[in-house]
């Protein structure tokens, strides 16, 4: 490394970009990055503690219960996945500068984690068995529940930007890096859904 | 733009960007990481105070056999509030206050890279605090110990709220050190002076950054355990509950997987401080500073595959028991490098015996003596044997005391001219350390003898005539002295602030940036952005004259803005425009507050309230985000 590298006559800071987001890590995106991380080591405690109880119960499901079908879960996984290609869509055109293709696909998003949500309750209403039936329902509906969370507030921030961009008209091809972010969480909200899907139903129906 | 300032007008519009206004309204709104960190300092005192009168109180209860000044019920609340508080409320907070204070000044920046956030962390740490010691007001505080075991801690065995106390607290401050943890990554790897590679920053710093990685992964594995705990204990859910097929060894690999990282995120910071000031009371640079930072780094990554050390008497394999046994024989050597390394320093250097100096030998002579009671613990036998003894409370107070409160007491007097602008009373300083060390002593020796002779932990009483009796009254003497060491400190510090002589910007010679500023330093800390390259600017003959002569571009006083620098290299990258005051930080604070005493007394309609709250307050930060 070389000592000499801003000479001694100093360094010329007026010379420096401010704040640019093409090209660039901004530190918001490395603060979503590590509460992703954060995020992502309480779902796999989730799950070890799943696996865990299942490895030391001499019975699963416990009492003998029904595992949720895969009907329902196979369509609404690839629901939820496709949506995450549809962001990227969407900030590609974002980025491109074609403002209302990504209201439309951003719009389609929304709908489409919507409907995952609802098809999640309406699974939930179907199971035989509640929270409080044993252990399994304990572990079943925390994960799925917490999940589902993290869907919601995931589309609460891509409705926000949304909003925001309609009434505003604040993003463009160079600065948008809240729907930048927004869908960054949005990614990760459905790569947890695929250990998710893996854990509970794709593992339990092959095991069974 | 306008004509170009004089350096005079430029500081005052410096001034006027960065500082606050002088009324409670504004300062509540303070964002200024040295206000934040003194804040965190100031309260963290608070809270060892108070867990140190508990512990006097429960000394004052073993000072003999059959003793009654306390009932079981009150012992057990007084245990678990002391446990509770030390390591959750003083220890990781305390280092955050310091963290906080000093990293942003050591880098040679002017704030965290998150400075609302940091606020917040701060909020919800102090509201944290609150609501845990709110349950003193109805004579319900946590009564289950620190680790809170299942299934003593299910609803079935525990009815009152202490359980919920404790464990929604700890859920509450895990949002705190979470996000204090992430803000101090991103500011450590992208806001360090231009110039300053990773591998040339202070060596605090890297304290810092080792502790915040282990935070990020450890905190929401202690979260979840609290999370199904609460969803047991207030939903009818059914994790730790055996009859529904639940499994309560499940609490404690969840506990230990968060409690042991936990160690080493207390002991980190400590050991950062360490490698700071032995350095400089040595006269020289730290012996293997690239050893230094590398062993922080594996402490951290190793403190995660030990856990099992603390579960060897639940009858797991024996396989296991192995394999986590060589671990933790594993960890004490990064430990050992650091230890040799400052080891070295010394015998090479010419010792200062200053008040923060004999603070760190009494770290290095008390720490030491806990690793070899650790290594013991490593070997499973022993561990059996010694379990839930008095030898454990022996041990893990030499390894805490010994590892973070010498050096979090030497800290304070080491910082406290930087702080406060003042120079302490070495007298008072001697006489408090050596008050505390003996006392100290006094204390945990003895105790380390009792456990041996079968003395159980965590009973409020003994029978006499079992030969612990000595040792019991010793133990409670040296606490007495220990506590009469923390007071000559109190009065040091205080007197310090109030009347000590004036301390200059670098009364001890030392080598890191924030002695290159004033003391107090300014609200923008720097007035300008110096390139620096050695690992010692103010050792470095070249830094030193630039850092004093600096008369070039003060960075853009137009604007509240910073540099950001490359990850590795540090090389000058873009301006980064930093949001202002703001009074949201304590709104969410509060309105989680709110929400979480909802859940506690289980009152939808106020956790609804809390809820909604916590929302807008969130719209409404987004809102002045995007404010032209």
């Amino acid at each position: 490394m070389s000592d000499t590298r801003f000479g001694d006559s100093g360094l010329d800071v007026h010379a420096l970009p401010v704040g640019v987001e093409e090209g660039h890590r901004p530190l918001a995106w490395w603060g979503t990055m590590m509460f992703i991380a954060t995020e992502s080591t309480f779902f796999a405690a989730l799950l070890s503690s799943y696996f865990f109880v299942r490895a030391n119960s001499a019975q699963w499901p416990v009492g003998g219960v029904e595992i949720p079908p895969l009907g329902l879960a196979i369509p609404n996984t690839v629901l939820l996945l496709s949506s995450s290609a549809v962001a990227i869509a969407a900030e590609r055109a974002l980025r491109s500068g074609a403002r209302s293709r990504f209201h439309l696909l951003s719009g389609m998003v929304l709908v489409m984690g919507a409907s995952f949500v609802s098809v999640q309750m309406y699974e939930w209403s179907q199971a035989g068995f509640t929270p409080s039936t044993n252990v399994y329902g304990s572990l079943f509906y925390t994960i799925t529940g917490f999940h589902g969370l993290h869907v919601v507030v995931g589309l609460v921030f891509i409705l926000t930007v949304s909003i925001w961009d309609l009434r505003h008209a604040s993003y463009n091809a160079e600065r948008h890096l809240p729907v930048r972010l927004s869908f960054l969480y949005w990614h990760f909200v459905d790569i947890v859904w695929i250990f998710v899907f893996g854990s509970l139903y794709v593992f339990e129906h092959l095991a069974s | 733009m306008s004509a170009p300032l004089t350096p005079a007008e430029e500081l005052a519009a410096l001034d006027q960007l960065w500082g606050t206004e002088p009324t409670v309204w504004a300062r509540l709104s303070s964002t200024d990481h040295k206000v934040i960190g003194k804040r965190y300092l100031v309260t963290a005192f608070v809270f060892f105070l108070l867990a140190g009168v508990m512990a006097l109180v429960m000394r004052t209860q073993l000072a003999e056999s059959g003793l009654r000044l306390l009932n079981p019920d009150l012992y057990d609340q007084l245990f678990s509030m002391h446990g509770t508080t030390m390591i959750f409320f003083f220890a990781t907070p305390m280092l955050a206050g310091f963290g906080n204070y000093l990293v942003p000044l050591m880098i040679g920046t002017r704030d965290m890279a998150f400075p609302r956030l940091n606020a917040v962390s701060y909020w919800i740490y102090l509201s944290a605090g609150v609501f845990l010691y709110s349950s003193i007001l109805g004579f319900a505080s946590p009564n289950n110990g620190w680790f809170n075991y299942v299934t003593l801690a299910n609803r079935q065995y525990s009815q009152g709220l202490n359980i919920d106390f404790y464990a929604l607290s700890i859920i509450l401050l895990g949002i705190s050190s979470t996000v204090g943890a992430i803000n101090f990554i991103v500011t450590i790897l992208r806001m360090r002076a231009p110039g300053m590679a990773i591998s040339n920053m202070p060596l605090f710093a890297w304290a810092v950054l080792a502790t915040s990685f282990a935070l990020v992964f450890a905190l929401p594995v202690l979260t979840t355990a609290n999370v199904l705990l609460e969803l047991d204990r207030l939903a009818g859910f059914h994790f730790f509950d055996v009859a529904a097929g639940g499994n309560p060894l499940l609490w404690q690999h969840l506990f230990w997987i968060f409690g042991h990282p936990d160690v080493y995120i207390i002991l980190l910071p400590a050991v950062g401080i360490v490698s700071t000031i032995v350095p400089v009371f040595s006269g020289r640079p730290i012996v293997g500073y690239l050893w230094v930072a590398l062993a922080m780094m594996s402490t951290a990554i190793i403190s995660f595959g030990v856990w099992v050390h603390h579960m060897f008497a639940t009858g797991l394999p024996p396989v296991s028991l192995a394999i986590f046994g060589a671990a933790s024989v594993l960890i004490t050597v990064p430990s050992g490098i650091q230890i040799f390394a400052w080891l070295a320093t010394m015998l090479v250097g010419k010792v200062r015996l200053t008040p923060p100096m004999l603070y760190m030998l009494g770290f290095l002579i008390t720490f030491v003596l806990g690793g070899f009671t650790g290594v013991m613990f490593g070997a499973v036998p022993f561990d059996q044997q010694a379990t839930d003894t008095y030898f454990v409370v022996a041990h893990f107070h030499y390894v805490l005391f010994g590892g973070s409160v010498f050096p979090i007491l030497g800290g304070l007097l080491y910082w406290l001219p930087k702080m406060s602008g003042r120079l302490s009373n070495p007298r008072l300083g001697k006489w408090s350390f050596w008050l505390i060390f003996g006392g100290f002593h006094l204390t945990f020796f003895p105790l380390h003898i009792a456990g041996l002779l079968g003395m159980p932990r965590r009973v409020y009483t003994y029978l006499g005539g079992l030969g612990w009796d000595p040792y019991n009254m010793t133990a409670t003497i040296g606490a007495f002295l220990t506590a009469a060491g923390v007071l000559v400190l109190i009065i040091d510090l205080v007197g310090t602030i109030r009347h000590g002589a004036p301390a200059g910007n670098d009364p001890w010679g030392a080598d890191t940036l924030e002695w290159a500023t004033t003391s107090p330093p300014p609200p923008y800390n720097f007035p300008a952005f110096v390139p620096v390259r050695s690992r010692h600017p103010l050792w470095d003959r070249r830094d030193r004259e630039r850092l004093e002569e600096w008369d070039g571009p003060a960075l853009a006083a137009e604007h509240h803005e910073v540099i950001i620098t490359t990850m590795v290299e540090g090389s000058p990258d873009q301006l980064v425009v930093m949001p202002g005051t703001s009074h949201l930080p304590l709104a969410l604070a509060l309105s989680l507050l709110i929400l979480f005493y909802g859940f506690l007394f289980s009152a939808e309609l106020i956790a609804a309230v809390g809820a909604v709250a916590v929302v807008a307050t969130l719209l409404g930060w987004w809102r002045q985000g995007r404010k032209p």
